[in-house]
């Protein structure tokens, strides 16, 4: 590689290493506040025909 | 390599190259649309559609990684080379698996809209001021935008046609097209799923893919940062860069095989041992700027490892029917065998005479040359 395409190489990546953790960072802290995570295991059987969702977030 | 249009030359190494690439595909896609609906909220239930949509885009988001770690690999490692060689058949693949994807987006979320779903998609949200429901389908926008752009430009034509420093500078959008991405699944996805494993897998990708640039990028600027020292004075070589004697070069230089010299000013120089003779060219590539030096001679010619151009060292052109040249630079052995390298480039394609090496030193045939 030339040399001028290896300095900006590398000056493009210091920059996305420290800005692409920070906006995953962010977008986490910044999520919504967590919602009712319903997976197959924790839900019962539904009883006397009664619909496993209902109630629940759509 | 010809300066006009050729159509791809495929051969075995391609093939296999391909057919793995699609193989370690279609499984991916396979397996992600049979195991993902077990993990999913089954209070919020996802149609087929939406499985579909979000395997192309995981993939797409997967490939587009490994890609840009394929790079810095190949520099740090020499074994990662092969995956090199047929890179822009992986980045082609990659673009049409976004476009799946976008397409699945565009047929699902505003297919009964009453106006066009691009039109749709682009004013369904524009809560540009908004961190969390940022309208985060611009971003995926951009970054196919510029994916297309790379796919439609990845043959050596266009390489022709727009000379190397704008197909590079062109190719280097990838990075900015990998931020995007980073984006549109930080504020897309990870917003929507309460799911911790997508979210640490695209942390530990975007971590990968930027230690490796850093690392590699590091090494090669400690390099520039200690370039060989030119003579000074009135020396008759001023300005030259010593390489040594011709004895300990003949001992430590295997055949085939080039030192990669630094100057203080201008681009790297290789200087190649071929059998008993030695010749210094440019350490880039008329191709893509490939690092020469760290090829080998195949064949009777300097043969580069990224893409496998070839260069003859007795004058830095690319054997016929091709046309590529590159720099050569011109050695002087002085009274004491000391070996002397003028870092001026001579014009790309200039002959001059190869050094010869001593011949006792035969002895280190090609046998010493590592595999």
């Amino acid at each position: 590689m030339k040399r001028r395409h290896i300095r900006a190489h590398g000056l493009i990546w210091r920059v996305l290493a420290c800005a692409l953790p920070l906006l995953l960072i962010a977008a986490l802290v910044a999520r919504p506040g967590e919602r009712q995570q319903t997976t197959a295991e924790q839900i019962a059987p539904p009883a006397s025909g009664q619909a496993a969702t209902s109630g629940a977030e759509q | 390599m010809s300066a006009g249009y050729v159509p791809v030359s495929w051969n075995r190494n391609k093939w296999i190259y391909d057919a793995l690439l699609l193989l370690a595909m279609g499984l991916y896609i396979w397996i992600f649309l049979r195991v993902a609906p077990g993990f999913q909220d089954v209070t919020r239930p996802v149609d087929g559609s939406i499985l579909r949509m979000r395997a192309f885009g995981s993939l797409a988001f997967l490939m587009l990684t490994f890609i840009l770690c394929i790079g810095p690999l190949a520099r740090l490692d020499r074994r990662f080379l092969p995956l090199l060689y047929n890179r822009r058949h992986f980045g082609v693949l990659t673009c049409a698996v976004a476009l799946v994807h976008a397409g699945h987006v565009l047929g699902w979320y505003y297919a009964f809209s009453p106006t066009k779903p691009l039109a749709a998609l682009l004013g369904s949200n524009t809560s540009f001021d908004l961190f969390v429901g940022f309208p985060f389908e611009v971003f995926g926008i951009a970054a196919l935008a510029v994916m297309v752009m790379m796919a439609v430009t990845s043959h050596d034509f266009w390489l022709h046609y727009f000379g190397a420093p704008l197909w590079k500078a062109l190719h280097m959008a990838v990075y900015g097209a990998y931020a995007c991405v980073v984006a549109h699944v930080a504020l897309g996805y990870l917003q929507d799923t309460d799911n911790p494993a997508f979210a640490i897998v695209v942390a530990i990708c975007v971590g990968v893919v930027c230690v490796l640039h850093v690392i590699a990028g590091s090494r090669e600027g400690l390099r520039d940062k200690t370039p060989a020292p030119a003579a000074q004075g009135s020396d008759p070589y001023a300005g030259w860069i010593a390489l040594g004697t011709l004895d300990r070069i003949t001992r430590d230089l295997p055949d085939g095989r080039a030192l990669v010299v630094t100057p203080e000013e201008g681009e790297r120089i290789a200087v190649f041992r071929k059998e008993d003779q030695l010749g210094a060219i440019s350490h880039a590539c008329a191709h893509q700027n490939g690092p020469l030096g760290e090829g080998r001679i195949v064949f009777g010619c300097v043969t580069c490892p990224w893409h496998g151009f070839q260069y003859r060292l007795e004058d830095g052109c690319a054997p016929p029917p091709f046309t590529e040249k590159v720099p050569t630079y011109t050695m002087v052995v002085d009274e004491t065998g000391q070996l002397w390298l003028d870092p001026t480039p001579l014009p790309a394609g200039t002959a001059r005479p190869l050094t010869d090496l001593p011949k006792q030193e035969a002895l280190h045939g090609s046998d010493t040359v590592p595999a």
